[in-house]
């Protein structure tokens, strides 16, 4: 019988023939499994490696970086840092080694690539920085540094990063700066913080006549419980109603508790430095919020902050008053050294004397005064100045603070040493600086000598 | 009459006919026709059915048959005496068609049988002569009230335990038991042209022995225990009362009253028409299941456990045919009662009976009056409640305990009856299980009949499997056995009938298995019978195979490879392939004789069975190997007989405790065992050229040599000086102390003295002394245990005697077996301990650290940061894992068998080691993480465990004996192939991913 034969057959090969099938099964029960972690969203199983400090809050988010089967490309690199390298002046920009002449270098080192520089989550590779190559780089092309300028001679290669250079925002050392600001005063007299002028630049457009509401205007549906908050805050002063922010973007329906989204319709550039920068990153990219849980810094641990606009600007006591916006809010998740060590310094001692009214207004230093710094913007022929919301601009490395934000009350030796002074920054500057950066010395040795030369050559 | 007298004159070949009494044979004859038959006449065909034998008395005739494709063969001429169309007879019955054709090759004259003539006889009242043994008068009275059954008890003399391939009885002993197995299996053997011919296995609950009692003959077979085997044994002669069988009783029951009388009780519930079967008296009764230990027994009554326990086997003889000791107690449970309380009640119904393991019950019945009536009083170790339990009715009695009373509950036992089935003697077991279930299982005695059935069942129409000389017939309902009925040996039929009474499933595929060969298991899957193992993974070649072989005298690895192909494919049995053949070097030898001698010493006599006895010298080693277990082991012991002996080898073996050879020696060898012995050996033998004195310092069982040479000076006639001082423990552990005065107070020149050291003290720097005054120029041999000849050589030393005239044995260790040699071992062992520190190494430092300047002149982690390189890598490796994987298909594909596997398996390794190499190159020792991690321990893994097989491989081709390598090495290879299966998955998806992010 024929069935017979097939059973018989069966019987006598079932250990092969399970072992077979529970092979076939284990595999394609893999397959599926990981083919559908590839196309899926969850692709975590993948990841190669750790991230670095700058991108893994968003490495989740596979195609920011990376094209499908076309590995990562420079304009998705340029697309979150263009911009900045572009403020900053890059000294390496990518078209600099186009020329010709740099060909042989390219060779050495791929420079007009970032990648070649910043490898990602690749296990063990990544040094501080985010950089991937060896801290000596720089010696593929300054390798005669020496005879351009001879106060380099002798430095090893792997000290030019770090306290002095930056590959690409190198204009603290530029040697004309250098020059105009040689022996300047550790700290200003009497400097202030310039004032915002977001409420003039507003008056100015017709279409929002700012006219102050109180509870009577008020355009909330019924059943809505109300506070009586709103009627003080800066929102009701400039006219923006309760529909103004708890409009949905569309269809003008109430939404309980707005995004950053409904912000952005008045606080346009402050929100889109919110989203390049650590704290909204992750919203750019679709992700969930930023929380305090994820984050590598060390944050307090009764902190459990999903972080959109209204973690730090409270919702209807919004107030131009920064008491609690620009230091606070700042430390009620931040729990590093540097953090711990602000009220103890001289900046929080000016800070707290500006909130007394012993101080004129600007003369505090905050959090954000540093971090979150006031920027002049030219818009349609009008000066705004702006909190800058993308806090990468002055963070890491810290030297490039130095324009921007140092030399708003310091002179610019006094900066560079407190700079480079890395138990400094951890007490957040409580003391004067142990480290001496000889930039300024050297400067105006190279111009004196200049100068000889020149007198003789006249 | 005259027919008869013709057919006496002619041996008759018949067992059918052969075994039947003389009365039965003539009456046989009687009735028997002549026949005429001319050259070539047909005397029936192939598929007539047959209604009748044929016995020769003169002429020939040729026996033919049809094979499967239809050609007729001559299966056999047979001539005057001879017989033929025996099995119509035997079956008996009518359905039964001729499997041959015969054809008269020249004019004969033949005695036609006809089967109706046969039966009518054979079921004639002149059966076997009743002699029911009868249990003595004064135990029946004792017995009679609380429990009729023992009336018709055999007598149970002991339980007896067998070890693995012990015999229970041999051919031809004498008869005078039979057995009940209560666990394991008995091997049933017949000898036949000189091989043993496996006739059944036999396992709990059936019996064996009962022919020969029944019929005063010696044993016509042979039982082994195969593993542990346990029996119970009965004596005595069964036999039956043919007035118990008429046909009218075999529904009437006896009341116990009658069997108060003393006539016999026959049990015939169970009247099963169409098998014809009617059921004889009892003559045994048993229980089922293990009995529990015996822990909770209230112990302030009789000593220790085992005391309890032994005193319980003694009193009862239900105890004692019960097998004790085993885990399982499903069939048994223990019951508490007080003073008073009532265990059951006359009308309960019956479905346990109890064994009274402490106090005392109270059997009570009602009288028609309305008292009660006392019954008995039961003890320890009596029962009570069979009766109900066998007859399937209500209680009769009821029982309440006299003080507190502890009793074993059983919820079935077993009871053995003459019978006869089809108007055939038999034997008949039933089982009684509660709630009425019975199974009965009857055996035709003299026959291979068996049939087994369920009580009470509906069955279908059988399965059946026919094919000459076996007809089995499976009766089946809703996928579980309900009865069989077999003819012709079945090996594995008691297992079947364990299908039976355990209830177990039958599967479809079980059946189709029993349609097409007529078993229910795969060859394969009889696991308990080792013959079946599959030593050769690759060829299947079982156990049993190569054991044939080598019992045909293949004796080396090659031959046996040669023969069956085992070892022929990945050559990774061949050590196994050894152990089997063991040294091929060595003789395989007959025993001729096992000599006691002392206490615990035998001499053991070996005669090489193709070789003629090699000379010896007195005082010379054989190396002797033997197969215990299934493995060859080895051994040295000095050979005891005199020079010029040429019949045999002796030996002479102390019995230690704790030896393995010798307690087989002693215990277990017998005619059938396999032993092989090299040819006398050594150096340490007196020269039989020189006439200097030799002296003999021996100890214990270190005698051998001395009376090795003392036999040979006294066979040679020597007049050389002989003079032993042989020392021993007691007096009555001086092995042939009868041998050494005899001789040496015949002979002038040996001297003999016997030192008992625990009497005498031992041997003293004095006594050594004086010796060598004694006998100047003197040999000294010294043969005991180590300290002792520590001790003489120093005395000898002292005494000033060179060194060269001192001689101890030294045994030769025995040597390894002839394993053939593993090509390129050593390249093997180096390229997978290499293999091994790289991997290693890999796991235990992290990954290289990357380049900290680019000043120095090439970065070393270019090759695994750069694309290209990463690629180039990568690649390879996948290249040289393919490669090497390619042993798997030289392994298990037939079309790929090329090249000698030693070459592969180096490759296989080879590609290994490079691949790793490679990819120390390819992740600079990075283990990577979450998903190239996983791919990392599958390869890493996979090599780690690949060395260890490897090792494994080489350790086998170093040290043969150690068969545990083998198993190791078995294990190991799983993990390696387990642990390399999803690589192939998990090495695309990682080349996926390199090219899609």
């Amino acid at each position: 019988m024929y069935i017979d034969k097939i059973f018989l057959w069966t019987w006598t090969n079932i250990k092969q023939i399970i072992l077979w099938l529970t092979w076939i099964l284990v595999t394609l029960v893999l397959i599926v499994y990981l083919t559908n972690s590839l196309v899926g969203q969850d692709k975590s199983d993948f990841l190669p490696g750790e991230s670095s400090h700058g991108h893994y809050q968003i490495e989740m988010a596979c195609e920011a970086c990376h094209t499908t089967f076309d590995g990562v490309k420079q304009e998705t690199c340029l697309e979150c840092h263009g911009a900045e390298l572009e403020a900053v002046d890059d000294s390496h920009p990518p078209h600099k080694f186009a020329d010709p002449r740099n060909a042989d270098l390219l060779t050495l080192i791929d420079a007009q690539k970032c990648i070649t520089c910043h490898v990602e989550h690749r296990p063990g590779m990544t040094r501080p920085i985010g950089v991937t190559v060896p801290p000596d780089y720089c010696v593929h092309c300054h390798e005669d540094i020496a005879e351009e300028r001879p106060s380099h001679e002798g430095m090893p290669f792997d000290t030019c990063r770090g306290a002095c250079h930056n590959y690409h925002d190198n204009k603290a050392l530029y040697e004309d700066f250098l020059v105009k600001n040689l022996n300047q005063a550790d700290t200003y007299d009497n400097p202030v913080t310039i004032e915002r002028n977001f409420m003039e630049i507003y008056r100015l457009n017709p279409k929002y006549p700012v006219k102050r509401l109180t509870m009577k205007d008020q355009d909330a549906p019924e059943g809505v419980d109300l506070g009586h908050d709103w009627e003080e805050s800066s929102h009701a002063n400039a006219g923006v109603n309760c529909m103004g922010c708890h409009a949905g973007s569309e269809d003008q329906v109430w939404v309980d508790k707005p995004d950053h989204t409904s912000c952005q319709e008045c606080h346009d550039l402050e929100v889109s430095g919110f989203l390049a920068g650590r704290h909204g990153m992750r919203l750019a990219e679709g992700l969930s919020p930023m929380t305090t849980d994820m984050a590598r810094q060390p944050m307090r641990a009764d902190a459990h902050k999903a972080l959109n606009c209204m973690s730090c600007h409270k919702a209807h006591q919004y107030s131009t008053d920064q008491g609690h916006t620009a230091v606070d809010a700042c430390l009620k998740c931040h729990n590093d050294d540097h953090s711990r060590a602000y009220k103890g310094s001289s900046h929080f001692r000016l800070w707290n004397e500006e909130q007394k009214g012993k101080m004129p207004k600007g003369s505090g230093i905050s959090c954000a005064t540093c971090h979150l710094p006031r920027e002049v913007i030219e818009k349609g022929g009008k000066k705004r100045t702006v909190v800058q919301h993308n806090q990468n601009l002055n963070l890491r490395p810290r030297q490039k603070m130095a324009r921007g934000v140092c030399m708003n009350c310091h002179g610019l030796g006094f900066t560079l040493d407190a700079l480079a002074d890395e138990d400094l920054v951890q007490n957040n500057y409580s003391d004067s600086s142990s480290v001496h950066i000889e930039s300024l010395e050297m400067a105006e040795k190279r111009m004196g000598k200049e100068k000889k030369d020149k007198s003789k050559l006249k | 009459m005259e027919n008869a007298i013709k057919v006496k004159s002619i041996p008759c070949k018949i067992p059918i006919i052969n075994s039947l009494n003389e009365e039965k044979q003539q009456e046989i004859m009687a009735r028997a026709k002549t026949v005429h038959v001319e050259q070539d006449e047909v005397l029936f065909e192939e598929g007539d059915i047959g209604h009748s034998m044929y016995v020769i008395q003169s002429g020939a005739v040729r026996v033919l048959t049809t094979t499967e494709d239809g050609q007729q063969i001559l299966l056999a001429t047979l001539e005057a005496g001879e017989c033929f169309g025996e099995q119509a007879l035997q079956s008996g019955r009518t359905e039964d068609k001729r499997d041959t054709t015969v054809i008269a090759t020249e004019p004969s004259q033949l005695l036609k049988i006809a089967v109706a003539d046969y039966q009518a006889v054979v079921s004639q009242g002149s059966r076997m002569e009743p002699k029911l043994k009868q249990i003595n008068e004064e135990q029946r009275a004792k017995l009679s009230a609380g429990s009729p059954l023992d009336q018709g008890t055999m007598e149970l003399l002991e339980e007896q335990s067998f070890e693995d391939g012990e015999v229970v009885f041999q051919e031809g002993d004498v008869g005078d038991r039979f057995y009940l197995i209560l666990s394991g299996i008995a091997k049933v053997t017949k000898k036949e042209g000189g091989q043993e011919k496996l006739l059944s296995r036999l396992s709990r609950g059936q019996y064996f022995g009962e022919m020969a009692l029944i019929r005063h003959e010696p044993r016509a077979v042979t039982v082994r225990a195969e593993g542990k085997l346990r029996v119970n044994c009965f004596k005595g002669t069964i036999s039956h009362d043919a007035n118990q069988f008429s046909a009218t009783d075999s529904l009437v029951e006896q009341t116990p009253k009658e069997a108060a009388s003393g006539k016999p009780i026959a049990y015939k519930h169970f009247f099963v028409d169409e098998l014809a079967l009617k059921i004889g008296p009892l003559v045994g009764i048993t229980a089922f299941g293990e009995w529990p230990d015996v822990g909770h027994v209230d112990t302030s009554q009789a000593g220790n456990m085992d005391d309890v326990r032994h005193s319980l086997i003694k009193e009862s003889s239900l105890f004692r045919s019960m097998p004790f000791g085993e885990e399982n107690i499903e069939w048994l449970e223990k019951l508490q009662f007080d003073d008073g309380s009532v265990v059951f009640r006359e009308g309960d119904v019956a479905n346990r009976f109890y064994l009274i393991l402490s106090g005392m019950a109270k059997l009570t019945k009602k009288e028609e009056d309305g008292s009660e009536k006392l019954v008995a009083l039961l003890c320890r170790g009596q029962y009570f409640g069979e009766v109900a339990l066998i007859r399937n009715e209500p209680r009769p009695f009821t029982v309440t305990a006299e003080g507190p009373l502890l009793v074993a509950s059983l919820k079935g036992l077993i009871t053995f009856h003459t019978s006869q089935f089809m108007d055939m003697d038999s034997l008949t077991t039933m089982y009684h299980f509660s709630e009425g279930e019975k199974i009965i299982s009857t055996k035709v005695v003299d026959q291979s009949i068996f049939d087994v059935s369920r009580i009470n069942v509906t069955v279908d129409t059988p399965i059946i499997y026919k094919r000459p000389g076996i007809r089995r017939e499976l009766f089946c309902l809703y996928g579980r056995l309900m009865g069989l009925t077999t003819i012709g040996e079945w090996p594995d039929l008691g297992r079947v009938i364990q299908l039976i009474i355990q209830d177990k499933r039958v599967w479809p595929w079980q059946l189709a298995l029993f349609r097409q060969k007529g078993e229910l298991w795969l060859e394969r899957e009889r696991e308990s019978f080792k013959d079946s193992a599959v030593v050769c993974k690759c060829t299947g070649v079982t156990r049993g195979v190569l054991n044939q072989a080598v019992a045909d005298d293949c004796d080396t690895v090659e031959k046996l490879a040669e023969r069956t192909g085992a070892s022929r494919v990945c050559g990774s049995c061949a050590p196994l392939l050894a152990e089997i053949v063991g040294r091929s070097d060595m003789e395989p030898v007959d025993i001729v004789a096992v000599l006691p001698v002392s206490s615990d010493v035998k001499s053991f006599r070996f005669r090489p069975r193709h070789a003629p006895v090699s000379p010896l010298l007195p005082g010379q080693h054989i190396r002797i190997e033997a197969q215990i277990a299934g493995r060859w082991v080895q051994r040295t012991y000095t050979l005891t007989s005199a020079v010029g002996q040429e019949d045999y080898y002796e030996i002479t073996v102390k019995r230690e405790e704790h030896g393995l050879f010798s307690r087989w020696l002693h215990d277990e060898m017998n005619t059938n065992s396999s032993v092989r012995v090299s040819k006398p050996q050594g150096g340490y033998y007196l020269p039989l050229d020189k006439q200097t004195p030799a002296v003999c310092f021996s100890g214990g069982i270190g005698v051998t040599p001395a009376l090795a040479m003392l036999r040979s000076l006294h066979k040679m006639d020597s007049e050389r000086l002989l003079y032993i001082d042989y020392s021993a423990r007691t007096s009555a552990q001086f092995a042939y102390i009868n041998e050494f005065q005899e001789i040496s107070s015949q002979r002038a020149n040996i001297h003999v003295n016997l030192r008992a050291t625990r009497e005498q003290g031992s041997i003293q720097p004095e006594d050594v002394k004086q010796t060598v005054q004694k006998y100047p120029d003197a040999s000294f041999y010294i043969c005991g245990p180590k300290r002792f000849e520590q001790a003489i050589c120093t005395h000898l030393e002292a005494a000033e005697v060179p060194s060269d005239k001192i001689k101890t044995e030294a045994f030769v260790p025995a040597g390894g077996s002839a394993v053939p040699k593993l090509e390129g071992a050593k390249t093997l062992l180096l390229g997978s301990l290499l293999t091994f520190i790289l991997a290693m190494l890999f796991v235990a430092f992290g990954p290289i650290p990357y380049s900290s300047s680019v000043q120095n002149a090439w970065q070393i982690d270019t090759l695994w940061t750069d694309n290209v390189w990463k690629q180039v890598t990568g690649y390879t490796i996948l290249g040289l894992t393919v490669i090497g994987m390619t042993m798997s298909f030289r392994k298990r594909l037939r079309s790929f068998r090329t090249g000698n596997f030693a070459w592969w398996r180096l490759m296989h390794v080879g590609t290994a080691l490079l691949a790793l190499a490679l990819l120390y190159v390819h992740t600079g020792m990075t283990a990577g993480e979450h998903f190239n991690f996983l791919l990392m321990v599958s390869f890493v893994g996979a090599l780690i465990l690949g060395t260890g097989v490897s090792f494994l491989v080489f350790l086998e081709s170093r040290m043969p004996e150690a068969t545990t390598t083998y198993h190791v090495k078995t294990w190991l290879k799983n993990a390696h192939i387990a642990i390399v299966w999803p690589l192939p998955v998990l090495v695309g998806i990682h080349i996926v991913l390199a090219y899609y992010f």
